[in-house]
């Protein structure tokens, strides 16, 4: 289910709800800027995936895209972000939260609260939300990652993949249109991995916008409309899948997906799309020789 | 250390605000209760353990050095105290009559609300905090500190069991400071987690 979900077409002609305008950021006693001078814009609906090798800046750029770099960060930011034509550096954070949620890296960092159910509830509470109310959020938000039996549980006792679930939960709950998330499944199996990703793509489609970084490629690959790839802070391209199959992807350090690799072994030529034909055709060649 | 322990027991299932009210009046009353009531305050609270079905033994025994805070004033009574005081008919020593007492009152002053913190969920003494009004930064930094120890205890035994795999004889410097590393890292990411989910702690 959640390849084909995977195969999906990226929105068109979605309504812009975030836009980077020449940012920068600069750590404060470093020189070379973090991030520099990127600008982007994202769409309703879209998976964009940001890619870049360790220490690129894929994390400052998403910690610019919901203003906590550099109100909770410091450090100088040049640049304007606007979340729905608003700039954001004008907007406090109760009201960014109600727009765009953030998942870390490592989901133990976030999770604080004795229950799941509270953990999810947190950011409701936070805008003052009703109790009851918050909690029913929770509980559905908890029910569309498929945790609802670990609701009254303590999140330290859950796995990886499910504290990532947890994590996913809390920006269900809060309903923001815009989801960051940084490495979301550097931790997890391959099978988590698909769970989580199956997941951002159904929340894709119900138009809300997924803002990742990711070093597997091959993941990339599979799930996101569109790949951003950042090298020393700046932005070196962004398109389709295909750019994945790019040398300056290898250039940059970072990995090619194994299905390009395989096609480059086998002289296949062409987009993503096109390789996965000509090598379903060669496995059916090969399937209907050997039953021959 | 103060971690909680999910229990139904009449003590966890009271209402927090009253558990509060009343751990605050029984506090109270023992500090200012004359020092011969100590057995007395000390066998109610052997009695509280006993009600919330928590093993008083187990807990002392799993924090010993906590001991240490009602052992030495007590001791200390003990060798600097002189002369002789009755005791039911007998007659024994005033700084081995007295701290006695002490440590009596100490351990009941130390044992209660370590029952609280074991009984409570962090979540449930922050609304407490907040209902008696306490500023939200304040209840919050509460509850939080209570829902760490048990981070903090599990990442002591990870550093331990790492540092131990490699040849590492026990050492308490050479476990406090990866550990505090661990503990500021973080609580800055949780601090930026929380800000991300909209946290102000000057709202009401």
């Amino acid at each position: 289910m959640a390849k084909k979900a995977g195969l999906r077409k990226c929105p068109a002609h979605g309504n812009e709800v975030l836009r980077l305008e020449n940012v920068s950021f600069t750590y404060p006693g470093r020189k070379e800027k973090a991030v520099d001078g990127i600008s982007l814009s994202f769409r309703e609906g879209e998976i964009a995936g940001i890619i870049g090798p360790v220490g690129s800046g894929k994390t400052t750029l998403l910690y610019c895209c919901n203003s906590l770099a550099p109100k909770e960060i410091r450090g100088k930011m040049e640049g304007r972000v606007l979340l729905r034509g608003k700039d954001i550096a004008k907007m406090k954070f109760p009201e960014i939260s109600r727009e765009c949620s953030m998942v870390f890296q490592d989901p133990n960092d976030q999770i604080f609260n004795l229950t799941v159910e509270e953990e999810v509830a947190f950011g409701l509470l936070n805008r003052g939300v009703p109790r009851e109310q918050a909690l029913d959020a929770a509980q559905r938000a908890v029910a569309r990652v498929g945790l609802s039996e670990r609701l009254h549980d303590d999140p330290s006792d859950l796995s990886s993949g499910q504290k990532q679930k947890v994590a996913i939960a809390c920006a269900l709950a809060a309903d923001s249109k815009i989801i960051l998330l940084d490495e979301p499944v550097s931790s997890l199996d391959w099978r988590s991995c698909q769970e989580v990703y199956a997941i951002l793509v159904a929340l894709a489609k119900e138009g809300r916008t997924i803002i990742l970084t990711e070093q597997d490629t091959g993941l990339l690959a599979e799930y996101a409309c569109r790949i951003i790839v950042i090298g020393k802070g700046r932005l070196v391209a962004q398109g389709g899948r295909d750019l994945l199959l790019d040398k300056r992807i290898e250039a940059l350090g970072l990995r090619v997906p194994s299905i390009a690799r395989l096609a480059r072994e086998l002289g296949i030529k062409g987009g993503f799309d096109e390789i996965k034909e000509k090598l379903a055709r060669l496995a059916g060649k090969r399937k209907g020789r050997r039953h021959a | 250390m103060l971690e909680y322990k999910n229990g139904k027991s009449a003590v966890h299932s009271l209402d927090v605000r009253l558990k509060l009210a009343l751990l605050a009046a029984f506090m109270l009353a023992q500090i200012f209760a004359p020092l011969s009531l100590a057995p007395a305050f000390m066998a109610a609270t052997l009695g509280l353990y006993l009600l919330a079905r928590v093993d008083f033994v187990e807990v002392v025994r799993s924090r010993k050095a906590l001991l240490l805070l009602p052992l030495i004033p007590s001791l200390i009574r003990v060798f600097f105290e002189t002369g002789w005081t009755d005791f039911l008919g007998i007659a024994v020593p005033l700084g081995i009559h007295n701290g006695a007492l002490n440590f009596l009152f100490l351990c009941s002053l130390l044992y209660t609300p370590l029952l609280f913190a074991l009984t409570t969920a962090p979540s449930q003494i922050s609304a407490a905090l907040r209902f008696y009004r306490m500023p939200k930064r304040w209840a919050f930094i509460f509850s939080v500190a209570f829902v760490s120890v048990n981070y903090i205890k599990r990442k002591a035994e990870r550093t331990l069991a790492a540092q131990r795999a490699r040849g590492c004889k026990s050492n308490a410097l050479a476990l406090m400071l990866p550990v505090l590393h661990s503990c500021f890292l973080r609580a800055k990411t949780m601090s930026l987690s929380m800000a991300a989910r909209g946290f102000d702690a000057d709202a009401e």
